[in-house]
């Protein structure tokens, strides 16, 4: 109870005493009526503290549902999302690893070709060749330009295509921005709710991860403690354990 | 080192192991096969005739690290030599893998020379052993 409510409640009471002993019944009963009033009054104030928290409660349920319908429906948007980033990046990767695949064993050819050539227009340049081999060459030398040509034109092609397998990014990057806006709102929803909620946040459940658990790639800034940092390191570690 | 060695290559994501199969194929060896996991190698392991692995660690299923120790505890298997290249580079992992009897780690991103002088380096042992 509010200190000034106890104090007017003793100071009324001796009042109520002294004056029943004094044998002033009326003014005693007029004391009492104001102590009852005074106490409807504190219960109104009561009672109005009570609504206003009431209808605060009601405000934070309406926080409450967009965490509903951010559980109900942008979350398994968002998981349909990354898992487009992830068809989309597959495809970029093999599509272009196709076209390597497919342009690799072409420049080994044109490069055999060169190869094959260079040596007997060497001799041709040297006049170290018969009139019937120099024939044969200049034959086979015609065939080569043409097929120099359609052999660059491939690996042009095939170097376009490869650039064009890039546009990933720009698509995986603006559904990934959505995703990291999605994941800071429920961060703040979350927030509030336990905030609201009046529950305290367990420190050591924050510190995360057991021991045991994969990392899995490690991301600039987020770091594990006990991961190392290239390939050297991993060298160094096996080293010192004998390998 | 036997160039015309059968080597499983064990990733769950395809690109790896078409990016490994290529590497494996620009430095010579053309005698590959792939598994998406460790429970789809085992039993080609099994089966097979491999002279060398390729797996990654973290994969569904049954991870690298459980390929590894259950190809150590095989019989057969056991002095199969076994390269893991994972994404996974806490210490405590390198190390439990080395105690699983690892014969090369190699963390991803990875460049061809760093795979081929791990190849190399694990074959320099094997053959020096035998």
């Amino acid at each position: 109870m509010d200190q000034n409510i106890s104090e007017d409640y003793i100071d009324k009471a001796r009042r109520i005493i002294s004056e029943v002993e004094s044998g002033n019944i009326e003014a005693a009963d007029k004391l009492i009526e104001e102590m009852s009033r005074n106490r409807d009054q504190n219960l109104f104030q009561e009672l109005g503290k009570l609504t206003r928290e009431f209808h605060e409660a009601l405000n934070g349920f309406k926080l409450d549902s967009k965490l509903t319908s951010l559980t109900g429906t942008d979350i398994p948007d968002a998981r349909e999302r990354l898992k487009h980033v992830i068809d989309v990046t597959d495809k970029a990767a093999h599509k272009t690893m196709s076209v390597v695949e497919d342009l690799l064993p072409l420049c080994e050819t044109l490069g055999e070709q060169n190869g094959n050539l260079d040596g007997r227009w060497k001799r041709f340049m040297k006049r170290d060749m018969d009139a019937k081999e120099s024939r044969a060459l200049c034959d086979e030398v015609s065939i080569y330009f043409t097929e120099q040509n359609t052999g660059t034109e491939r690996v042009r092609q095939g170097l376009n295509e490869i650039l064009l397998a890039q546009d990933y990014q720009d698509i995986t990057g603006q559904i990934i921005s959505r995703v990291i806006n999605l994941v800071t709102d429920l961060e703040t929803s979350l927030v509030k709710l336990i905030r609201d909620s009046g529950a305290a946040v367990d420190e050591s459940a924050q510190k995360g991860k057991g021991t045991g658990e994969l990392d899995g790639p490690q991301v600039p800034g987020l770091e594990s403690s006990d991961a190392v940092s290239g390939q050297d390191e991993v060298d160094d570690l096996l080293s010192s354990l004998g390998f | 080192m036997n160039k015309d060695m059968k080597i499983l290559i064990v990733d769950d994501f395809s690109t790896m192991r078409r990016i490994i199969k290529n590497l494996l194929r620009d430095l010579g060896f053309n005698n590959t096969s792939e598994a998406d996991d460790g429970q789809t190698a085992l039993p080609m392991l099994q089966s097979g005739n491999f002279d060398f692995l390729v797996t990654d660690w973290n994969m569904p299923g049954m991870t690298g690290i459980d390929l590894l120790k259950t190809v150590r505890a095989d019989e057969k298997l056991a002095a199969l030599p076994v390269l893991l290249v994972t994404a996974e580079q806490k210490r405590e992992q390198i190390v439990e893998a080395a105690q699983a009897g690892v014969n090369g780690y190699i963390v991803k991103p990875f460049t061809a020379e760093v795979l081929k002088e791990k190849i190399g380096k694990i074959f320099e042992r094997v053959d020096g052993a035998s």
